[in-house]
């Protein structure tokens, strides 16, 4: 940098901070820290932050929070490693971008032990990645479990059995009374191959390796084709469900009675129902040869991530671990509803008894890990596939049929990326 | 009588026939004049079609299309009849002119006159003739075409794409008109003739009016239409020439410059080579140290800032690869005031320390670079400035020297103080406010511009010669210099890639873009005002409030609110849904056609408040008493909007037009809110919408998405500047001209 | 024989269809002209009236498929002075901070640089003319991100984990938008252009330095170009989102209204809770614009044409 006086106060703040030395009583540690700001999870951060100071008396901690939601962790990080915080929240699809731009390293082997012993297997999954020519290893601190989606409905309207079939709800739901599944979007688009199909990414190479174009998967889609352009805005609505929220409630006469979204919406959603609210698992649906094809879904995790280049890594990873262990799990289990990946904590009967977590417990059989199977090159040509099965062929000029537009989105996803 | 001139008088109904006939029919210099563009726009129409036609097959062949034999045939028929005509029409018209020159001399002469006129009023005929045969025939061979190609069975030859119907709509408009105007021509030369002979009198009728008057206004248009073409052509012709005479002017002076720098010292005094060291010097051994005392700050400060850890050296070191190593690793014990070499192994932190950082190695030599470029030129005014001021001094030195026998003071016995002719400290200070103002106001921004917009532009450009994408940049990986395969990799399709294919449409689309939303708003501005601006109208300043409201909510807010309003899904969908004047959701922004309607339409919603102001102003300012002339003269209301009001608003706005186009071609928030560049084109590996225009691609391949192509995104912006900047220069060039002359009428 | 030019008397045209009286084709002309205004005013003002309505609403906080709110009431605008998360007074001090100062030094800084372009003559003034025109036109997003680390350089904005005042982010931003001023010159110096020269002369005589002449004799004759500049330049921070968000990056309470305003649209999971806010918001801040618009219509006319049209 050009000002002399902002190099000498680095090396002044590096020497006073530099990790391989001795702490002294009276120490100031100053930790930053990214996470969203909606949802309470300042609040329960700020908890946190008092506990751990209180942990340890003896230094003086200086913590700053900054409102970084956690889809834009990474690129906020990338953006400029320097600033970056020491800890901050992120969802698990970013961990390979984030392991391979360099900005997490592999955890302590000491730390990595503590997060395999207290943490659900698929959320330490989640947060594991293997590097070329080495062996997996643990990257991050699991947060939540509950990244992924379900089906939620208005059980005044639909029975459990109803909910079971992806028909049966299509034979009840009509023009005033809507199923909503956003099928305009990548994420939601592909349920319904997600669990009968293959689906998995390289990150070194960046293709995926999918066996959608083949004969069943097109099958599959043809049959939920059947099932739901009939019924277009007459029973479907392929919307985002942020934008229909209001629409279930009794007073603006129970428009939209199901949708498929994930646990950050149930709050509002119960809001809307109140005791009409009920959640379950995807329901199946009858492909074109007529076999029976469950919806499957993405599943994912919250993670804590430390910055690899922080000044006190240290005390980093103490306050990581400290605001994922169990203690913390469950205080915010408490306070805003997350889903917890604290082994102990998810299995206690109050997060079981939670109607929105128990339903993503049901899917997650069904489920495959976002992080680990899909890429940035994924989304839009899933969105497209989505858009055919709503509404048909986009034009004259692209695909005719399902296949032919299963077999451009294999294409798309397969395609090495430019160099 | 009215045959000098060389556009048609103004037609109004009652006006002497004879009189318009004699300057248009049979005048011989406006015979020459109109019988020339005549074949020159009959030349250009064909051309442009024939073009038209050339270019689709051309496009076929290139992309493999299979096209069967009967539609190849029609194609090939079409392009050799376009040329034949275009020849024919080409040395008609050289014939009519240099018959009609021929005849010029002997007009003046009484005694010939009515008969040269009868030859040229033939030879206007002749050419009517000639035009309206050839018009029908390539209008004819168009049509052919047209049913032939869309009966072909190979079904990719005709789809209606954007372009395509354009182009022909406009080929066969411009046909039609041309055989208007020629069949008028004939009827009128004919008429003139035989009034001129039997000297009769006789009123226009409107129809004709209205006739002859779309008729020349076509023709003018197809005139400068052509006149436009050409500017672009020259201009961008006189580019290469100005570019290349720009690259040898900079290397003489450079040269040149290099010998003066060294001459300056070797034949310097003392003073001047003791200044080539420590900068100004050469002042204070002249008796003026405050000079010096900056200069040498200013010296100090370069030098200090170049060898400090992390200053210019450090930087420039790196530049030719643009850093060695990215990161390394150190050890870290986790266990908390453990030092590291008795730390187990399993609670040993991998801490990453990032070291080079090509971006930030680029922007800062770039910094550096700039940085002494300036510096340099302050040293070298310092020079100069030393060496101009040392011959003043010395001179009246010698001459102080030389004067000085005989003219002690005889009370003291000193010599009279040498007082230097050199201006002192304060002089020049009042210098900077008076005769060398520019450098007080101009300083500041020079040094915010180059800070701030100079260094970040020669950045940007250096990174398009670089392979900076998401792989290779920071904070762990380096980027180094490829030369020109980024560019490659943009405009051709070089190693297959489809950045190319992605780059053609979204330009083309730009450019309809521009064109639609400029033009659009104009003309409704216009209109719209001239409603308000309506004799009768009361409450104009109410009405021009409302629409000025629209401009005083911030762009993003109104646009963000179009976006909600078109969703398929929101309010004005729903709402036309519940009255029933649909039966199901329009897709406004989702299907790519309709999403380029709308992007205009909103466009239009956006920009039509300030053309409407714009034009108001200009428009309560044309004098009145050019109305009212055209008024006794029997203009009608249209004529005098297109003789009138259209000029004088073109005229005044010509500067402002220009400068909306470019702007429009970089308009990024009206695209950007609306439709976030739109349905995606679905083109693998590349990303990009349908309503996507360059600087909206260029956003998201670089700050907007995870793509992060900054190599590519620079060479983008690289190529929009190029194209901005040459509009600018080359139409700036040309109006502002007549801005200057201030005065319309 | 002599040829009889008769010339016919003059006649006001004006009966396009034929009619014979002038007075009821001038009085339906004006009024399917008002009709027409009428219609296109209220095309034109339905979104601003949407965005009340909206902002009015309380009965939901999100988007929603219909023009008119159930239930009316104010909550969103106390909300958005209450609300923890919005701190939308300080965004609006910080927009209005940055503005009056960019607006003050552009305008010093243009009237300077145009003056100096249309009054004086010296070697380069032509090159510098045209460079100035055109440095402008380069897309400016990477530009943000090499200005982000310039002024990371210099210092104003933070290089690790220490927080700054917020003062520092809005210097860096009224540094940066008043940078560029001198590259808007073009209008200025058109204006400059059609002042006479022989007031200059006449104040040389009488011994003014040019500095003088400009300030106490130039400037009070460009009120409508000083306004025009001085407003423009004043209106462009609050709209300006995507700069704002390259240097403030997750420092919420530096933000101006147009980056908090976005966020609180595009912000993950915000929109449903904060779209009634955001409407309301966007009125708060349209209000002042559009009063001070209105004032100085006349002379943002003046300036785009160049002062072709004084007044």
């Amino acid at each position: 940098m050009f000002k002399p006086k902002s190099l000498f106060l680095l090396m002044a703040s590096l020497l006073a901070l530099s990790g391989c030395g001795d702490t002294t009583e009276g120490e100031t540690v100053r930790l930053q820290v990214w996470g969203p700001a909606k949802e309470g999870e300042k609040e329960v951060y700020e908890y946190l932050a008092g506990k751990f100071q209180e942990a340890h008396p003896e230094i003086t901690f200086k913590m700053g929070f900054g409102d970084v939601g956690e889809g834009d962790a990474a690129t906020m990080a990338l953006g400029d490693i320097d600033t970056a915080a020491d800890v901050f929240m992120f969802a698990d699809d970013q961990l390979a971008n984030l392991v391979q731009k360099g900005v997490l390293n592999a955890l302590p082997t000491t730390y990595a032990n503590i997060v395999k012993g207290r943490d659900l297997e698929r959320c330490v999954n989640d947060a594991s990645f293997t590097k070329q020519d080495e062996e997996e290893k643990v990257y991050a601190f699991p947060l939540s479990s509950d990244n992924g989606y379900m089906l939620v409905y208005n059980k005044a309207f639909f029975t459990a059995t109803d909910v079971q079939t992806l028909e049966g709800m299509m034979a009840k739901a009509n023009k005033d009374h809507q199923v909503v599944i956003d099928m305009g979007n990548g994420y939601y688009s592909l349920s319904g191959l997600l669990d009968y199909g293959e689906l998995s990414y390289d990150p070194y190479a960046r293709v995926h390796e999918t066996d959608f174009d083949s004969t069943a998967n097109a099958n599959a889609l043809q049959g939920l084709i059947d099932i739901i352009q009939p019924k277009k805005d007459k029973g479907f609505k392929s919307v985002n469900v942020d934008d229909i929220m209001t629409d279930f409630s009794d007073a603006n006469g129970n428009k939209v009675v199901a949708a498929v979204t994930g646990n950050w919406n149930v709050d509002n959603i119960m809001e809307e129902l109140g005791d009409d609210f009920a959640a379950t698992k995807l329901p199946t649906y009858t492909s074109a040869d007529s076999s029976t094809v469950q919806m499957g879904s993405f599943s994912g995790s919250k993670l804590v991530g430390v910055k690899s280049s922080s000044l006190v890594s240290a005390w980093a990873l103490a306050f990581a671990e400290f605001v994922t262990n169990e203690a913390a799990q469950q205080y915010r289990f408490e306070a805003i509803k997350k889903g917890p990946s604290n082994i102990v904590v998810d299995g206690s009967a109050a997060v079981l008894a939670e109607p929105g977590l128990a339903a993503l417990d049901a899917q997650y059989p069904f489920s495959i890990p976002q992080g680990k199977s899909v890429g940035e090159s994924f989304w839009t040509p899933a969105a497209s596939v989505g858009n055919f099965i709503v509404n048909g062929p986009a034009g004259v000029d692209g695909p005719q049929t399902i296949q032919e537009q299963l077999a451009a989105f294999v294409a798309a996803v397969t395609a090495a990326p430019e160099v | 009588m009215n045959e000098k001139k060389t556009t048609p008088p103004l037609m109004f109904p009652g006006q002497d026939k004879k009189d318009f006939y004699l300057s248009t029919g049979t005048g011989h210099y406006s015979h020459l004049m109109s019988s020339f563009s005549n074949f020159v726009i009959g030349l250009v129409i064909a051309i442009s079609m024939g073009g038209f036609f050339i270019a689709r097959l051309l496009h076929l062949i290139f992309t493999s299309t299979s096209v069967d034999a009967s539609s190849q045939s029609a194609y090939w028929l079409l392009i050799i009849a376009t040329l034949v005509l275009s020849a024919a029409a080409l040395a008609g018209g050289v014939l009519a002119a240099v018959s009609s020159s021929s005849q010029r001399a002997k007009v003046n002469r009484e005694e010939v006159r009515d008969e040269v006129l009868i030859k040229c009023s033939r030879y206007q005929a002749i050419v009517g003739l000639v035009n309206v045969i050839l018009t029908s025939v390539l209008l004819a061979l168009e049509i052919a075409a047209i049913i032939i190609l869309s009966a072909s069975t190979s079904g990719a030859v005709i789809t209606p794409s954007f372009w395509w119907i354009i182009l022909l709509a406009v080929s066969v408009l411009a046909s039609i008109g041309y055989l208007i105007i020629s069949l008028g021509h004939i009827k009128a030369v004919k008429n003139g003739r035989e009034y001129y002979l039997a000297k009769k009198v006789e009123p226009i009728s409107m129809v004709e009016s209205i006739v002859i008057g779309i008729g020349s206004g076509a023709k003018n248009l197809g005139v400068g239409l052509f006149n436009f073409i050409m500017l672009f052509i020259k201009a961008f012709i006189n580019l290469f020439v100005a570019l290349y005479k720009l690259i040898v002017k900079v290397a003489i002076a450079v040269a040149k410059f290099a010998k003066k720098f060294t001459m300056t010292f070797i034949k310097g005094t003392y003073r001047t080579k003791l200044s080539y060291f420590f900068m100004g010097l050469g002042h204070a051994l002249m008796g003026r140290p405050v000079k010096t005392i900056l200069y040498l700050i200013l010296e100090a400060g370069y030098w200090l800032f170049m060898f400090l850890p992390q200053g210019g050296f450090y930087w420039l070191s790196k530049f030719d690869n643009l850093g060695d190593q990215a990161s390394k690793i150190v050890y870290e014990c986790s266990i908390i005031g453990m030092p590291i070499n008795i730390c187990p192994v399993e609670d040993q932190i991998e801490v990453t320390v990032f070291m080079d950082n090509s971006m930030l190695i680029t922007l800062f030599a770039v910094a550096t670079i700039l940085l002494t470029v300036a510096f340099f030129a302050l040293y070298w005014i310092s020079i100069r400035g030393v060496v101009k001021a040392e011959e003043t001094y010395v001179e009246a030195l010698k001459k102080h020297e030389s004067t000085d026998d005989g003219t002690t003071n005889s009370a003291t016995q000193e010599k009279p103080k040498f007082k230097s002719p050199l201006p002192t400290f304060k002089n020049e200070v009042n210098e900077l406010l008076n005769s060398r103002f520019h450098l007080t106001t101009l300083s500041i921004p020079a040094i915010t511009i180059t800070v701030f917009t100079l260094v970040p532009l020669v950045f940007m450009i250096l990174l398009a010669f670089t392979n900076f994408n998401q792989q290779n940049g920071p904070p762990n990986t380096l980027f180094t210099w490829v030369g020109l395969q980024t560019f490659a990799q943009l405009f051709t399709s070089v190693g297959g890639s489809s950045f190319s294919k992605a780059f053609g449409d979204i330009l083309g689309w730009t450019f309809i873009w521009a064109f639609f939303a400029t033009f659009s708003n104009y003309i409704l501005g216009l209109i719209l005002a001239m409603m308000i601006n309506r004799k009768g109208i009361k409450l104009k300043k109410m009405w021009r409030t409302i629409f000025v409201i629209t401009i005083a909510v911030p762009q993003f807010v109104t646009l963000l609110l179009m976006s909600q309003l078109l969703y398929k899904y929101g309010p004005l969908n729903e709402t036309l849904l519940r009255l029933g004047w649909i039966s199901e959701y329009i897709d406004f922004l989702t299907v790519p056609l309709n999403a380029k309607i709308a992007v205009i339409l909103v466009n239009v919603w956006v920009g039509v408040p300030y053309t409407m102001l714009i034009t108001s102003g200009i428009l309560m300012n044309i004098p009145d008493d050019l109305y009212e002339s055209a008024r006794i003269d029997g203009a009608g209301r249209f004529t005098q909007f297109v003789k009138i009001t259209m000029p004088y608003m073109l005229f005044v706005t010509g500067p402002y037009l220009i400068t909306q186009f470019i702007g429009n071609i970089n308009n990024f928030n009206v695209i950007f809110f609306l439709t976030g560049g739109g349905p995606s084109a679905n083109l693998p590996g590349v990303e990009y919408g349908k309503t996507d225009i360059l600087v909206t691609w260029l956003y998201r391949l670089t700050v907007g998405g995870a793509q992060q192509e900054y190599a590519i995104g620079s060479a983008l912006g690289i190529f929009i500047f190029l194209i901005s900047a040459f509009i600018t220069l080359s139409l700036y060039a040309k109006t502002s001209a007549a801005t200057q002359e201030g005065d319309f009428a | 024989m002599n040829a009889k030019v008769e010339t016919k008397p003059t006649k006001i045209v004006g009966n396009v269809l034929g009619f014979k009286n002038q007075k009821t084709v001038k009085r339906a002309t004006n009024i399917a002209v008002y009709i027409i205004l009428a219609v296109l005013s209220i095309i034109w003002l339905a979104p601003i009236v949407w965005l009340i309505l909206d902002s009015l609403r309380i009965e939901s906080t999100g988007r929603v498929s219909y023009f008119i709110p159930q239930q009316f009431g104010f909550d969103n605008y106390i909300q958005l002075f209450t609300d923890p998360r919005i701190p939308y007074l300080q965004w609006f001090l910080n927009t209005f901070i940055v503005a009056i100062f960019t607006s003050l030094i552009s305008t010093i800084i243009v009237l300077l640089t145009s003056y100096t372009f249309s009054r004086l003559r010296f070697k380069g003034r032509q090159g510098m003319m045209k460079l100035l025109m055109i440095l402008g036109m380069f897309p400016g997003f990477m530009a943000m991100i090499a200005i982000y680390f310039i002024l990371k350089g210099i210092g104003l904005l933070p290089s690790g984990s220490e927080q700054v005042p917020i003062s520092n982010y809005l210097i860096s931003l009224i540094l940066v938008n008043s940078s560029g001023a001198a590259m808007g010159y073009l209008v200025s110096k058109g204006y400059f252009d059609t002042i006479s020269k022989s007031i200059d002369e006449a104040a040389e005589i009488d011994g003014a330095n040019k500095a003088q002449i400009f300030f106490k004799i130039i400037l009070p004759l460009s009120k409508p170009i000083l306004i025009f500049t001085a407003l423009t330049s004043f209106m462009g921070p609050w709209g300006d989102y995507i700069f704002v968000a390259t240097i403030t990056r997750q420092r919420t309470d530096a933000w101006t209204i147009a980056r908090g305003l976005y966020n609180m649209l595009n912000g993950q999971g915000m929109v449903a809770e904060y779209y009634t806010m955001f409407a309301a918001g966007a009125v708060l801040i349209s209000i002042p614009i559009t009063l001070l618009f209105i004032w100085m219509q006349k002379y943002y006319v003046s300036g785009v044409t160049g002062g072709a049209i004084k007044g």
